[in-house]
């Protein structure tokens, strides 16, 4: 797909574990693992903006085109 | 996601019932061709056979079979429809089981449905009856309308396709 997550790069920036992002935003691990692995069919808006807001983060820092 | 099994569980007995009467009435049949042999000018055995009169020629017997044969087909859908109605039950909806076998159950419908058409024009040419009389094209008995359910049930096994991928798409969204 040639939408990017690029989750993983901006939690280590924040120094935050995966399980402590997805208590902190109310989704489970494995939805999160789907979210981080580019499984993911479709993202929530009120999910991204609990991901934004719990890693002080824009959503183009988290999810990048790039023309396959 | 689980259907509410209220509004299927008639349609579950009922099917059961059929099915049982069906089996019932196949063994009835299979059992009268086994005895044939031994009373031939036997009506009750003709009668139960489904044919006027029995004479042992290579064309009644094998109307014979072949009406044992649209028999077990018949069962067979009602066993694949019975299999679907217990998915139902048991199983979350629109699986791909759900989805090959309301297909396969509408082919079945269809392909039966000419079958016995042929089937009854066959029959005519050889005991020189004819079943136009019986024939109710515009009620829901009528073979027009059973091809037109299992029309439906191959368009239902597509929605049910078409489910499947929404299900699953919503399962990925996060």
């Amino acid at each position: 797909m040639p939408i990017i997550i690029n989750l993983d790069a901006v939690l280590e920036k924040r120094g935050m574990k995966s399980y402590a992002l997805a208590e902190a935003i109310n989704i489970t691990t494995a939805n999160l693992s789907i979210l981080k692995t580019g499984k993911a069919k479709a993202v929530r808006f009120s999910t991204l903006e609990a991901i934004c807001e719990v890693l002080d983060c824009q959503p183009g820092d988290i999810l990048e085109y790039v023309n396959a | 996601m689980k259907p509410n099994n209220t509004p299927l569980q008639p349609l579950k007995y009922f099917l059961n019932f059929i099915f049982i009467i069906v089996i019932m009435a196949v063994g009835l049949n299979i059992t009268g061709i086994l005895f044939l042999p031994f009373f031939p000018e036997s009506q009750f055995l003709a009668d139960l056979l489904g044919v006027p009169f029995f004479k042992w020629e290579f064309a009644i017997v094998a109307l014979i079979i072949s009406s044992i044969v649209l028999h077990l087909g018949f069962i067979y859908s009602l066993y694949v429809f019975k299999k679907i109605i217990v998915s139902l039950f048991k199983s979350p909806l629109f699986s791909h089981f759900q989805i090959l076998s309301l297909k396969l159950l509408g082919q079945l419908i269809i392909l039966l449905v000419v079958a016995k058409s042929l089937f009854n024009i066959f029959s005519d040419m050889i005991f020189g009856k004819s079943e136009l009389a019986g024939i109710h094209i515009f009620s829901f008995d009528s073979k027009l309308m059973a091809i037109c359910l299992g029309l439906f049930f191959i368009y239902l096994s597509y929605v049910f396709k078409k489910a499947k991928e929404l299900k699953d798409e919503n399962d990925l969204t996060v």
